[in-house]
């Protein structure tokens, strides 16, 4: 697979993961929603606001050097260190054009996936196997992280005529850990489309 | 290839983390990704966990914090702790290690050591819980060989006490005394075959 993003150092990134291409766009696809939020957060920044803006700012570094885009970690880093030194004045000096660069970062990901993902269409299905979501909302009661990563794994991998957000809604519970009340809407949808 | 499937808990606030340890980590451990400790505790509540891969930058209750609270709990004080962080200074590392941590992996990591690494302390931690049982059982061992010896020994020194008592009946207090002794050095002959097995049934 060709990984051509402007800003990035793919095999800084791959080393990371073995040179395994699964787990770099995984990471990549997780990069793009973390890395907007992350910006949100960083975009003001006053003296109050200093101790949350050294955790969010290690934080775009922890990301950006996990997908190898060297320069905003050095980047990330750099205003960390001044962050951390109540340098309130060097930040904002370069807190704007850092955002800026991430920015158009998180964008060309995206649009680099969004063509990845034309290329490979996923099957489309009328609504969610009503067998794997019944077998969903057990794991869900039942704590059972396998079985859910199972079940996940295979409603995911196709696209719904209907009911496609419960997929993705399901899948911001499972990131919240959630799970009582994943099986309660599970629950739900089960006695409604009884 | 499948390893046994220990359970590990991977608490970060950074989702793109949580995905990288997850996707290396899920071939061989189930993983629960966690997004603040917050959510550990609850899930803790749930999940008793092999191990706990904890990061430390994270807003409302920090990955020290966290630890602490850990080990202050008697259901979680045993679990065994990693920090993962992007911290690279050696008074963070020293703190985390200070507060019972096994180890301290920095970010970002290589997940072909990162997999080293976690499979190296999850074998030192069945390691070490082996010997512990192998201990236990060593003691009830050690206390029925105790039991075993006091009963002859006791023979021993009642007809002793007996007999320097009343010397009357010396042939038949000698046999006793040379019962008790026999029993003795039966178990003491047959001590090195029972440590062989029960060595053997703690495999």
């Amino acid at each position: 697979m060709d990984i051509d993003i402007p800003g990035i150092n793919k095999e800084i990134g791959l080393a990371l993961y073995n040179m395994d291409e699964d787990i770099y766009l995984a990471v990549l696809r997780s990069y793009v929603p973390n890395a907007f939020k992350t910006i949100e957060m960083l975009r003001s920044v006053s003296a109050d606001t200093l101790p949350d803006y050294i955790i969010n700012i290690h934080g775009l570094k922890g990301i950006s050097g996990g997908i190898g885009a060297e320069k905003i970690r050095e980047g990330a880093l750099e205003l960390e260190m001044e962050a951390k030194a109540g340098n309130l004045p060097g930040i904002l000096a370069k807190n704007g054009e850092l955002l800026r660069k991430t920015e158009v970062l998180a964008s060309d990901i995206q649009s680099w996936l969004g063509n990845l993902d034309k290329q490979n269409p996923r099957p489309l299905l009328d609504c969610p196997d009503r067998l794997l979501l019944t077998q969903l909302r057990k794991s869900f009661e039942a704590y059972d992280m396998q079985g859910i990563d199972d079940v996940m794994d295979q409603l995911e991998s196709a696209d719904y005529k209907k009911d496609a957000s419960l997929i993705v809604w399901l899948r911001e519970k499972i990131k919240e850990m959630e799970f009582s009340s994943a099986a309660s809407r599970l629950s739900a949808y089960e006695e409604e489309s009884a | 290839m499948t390893r046994e499937q220990k359970t590990i808990i991977v608490v970060d606030d950074n989702d793109s983390n949580l995905t990288a340890c997850k996707k290396i980590l899920k071939p061989y451990y189930v993983v629960y990704p966690v997004p603040s400790a917050a959510k550990m505790f609850d899930l803790l509540e749930h999940v008793i966990p092999d191990l706990i891969l904890l990061d430390v930058e994270m807003p409302d209750i920090n990955g020290y914090e966290a630890a602490r609270m850990l080990k202050n709990s008697e259901t979680s004080k045993k679990i065994p702790l990693i920090f993962l962080t992007a911290r690279n200074d050696s008074i963070s590392e020293m703190e985390g290690l200070n507060l019972g941590a096994l180890d301290y992996i920095h970010k970002p990591f290589v997940s072909a050591l990162l997999l080293r690494r976690l499979e190296m302390h999850l074998s030192l931690i069945d390691y070490q819980r082996l010997l512990e049982e192998r201990n236990r059982s060593k003691d009830l061992f050690l206390s029925g060989i105790i039991q075993e010896i006091r009963s002859p020994l006791n023979t021993i020194l009642d007809v002793s006490d007996a007999t320097m008592n009343d010397p009357g009946d010396i042939k038949s207090c000698l046999g006793k005394v040379n019962n008790a002794a026999r029993q003795l050095l039966e178990l003491i002959n047959n001590t090195p075959d029972m440590i062989r097995i029960e060595a053997r049934q703690a495999y």
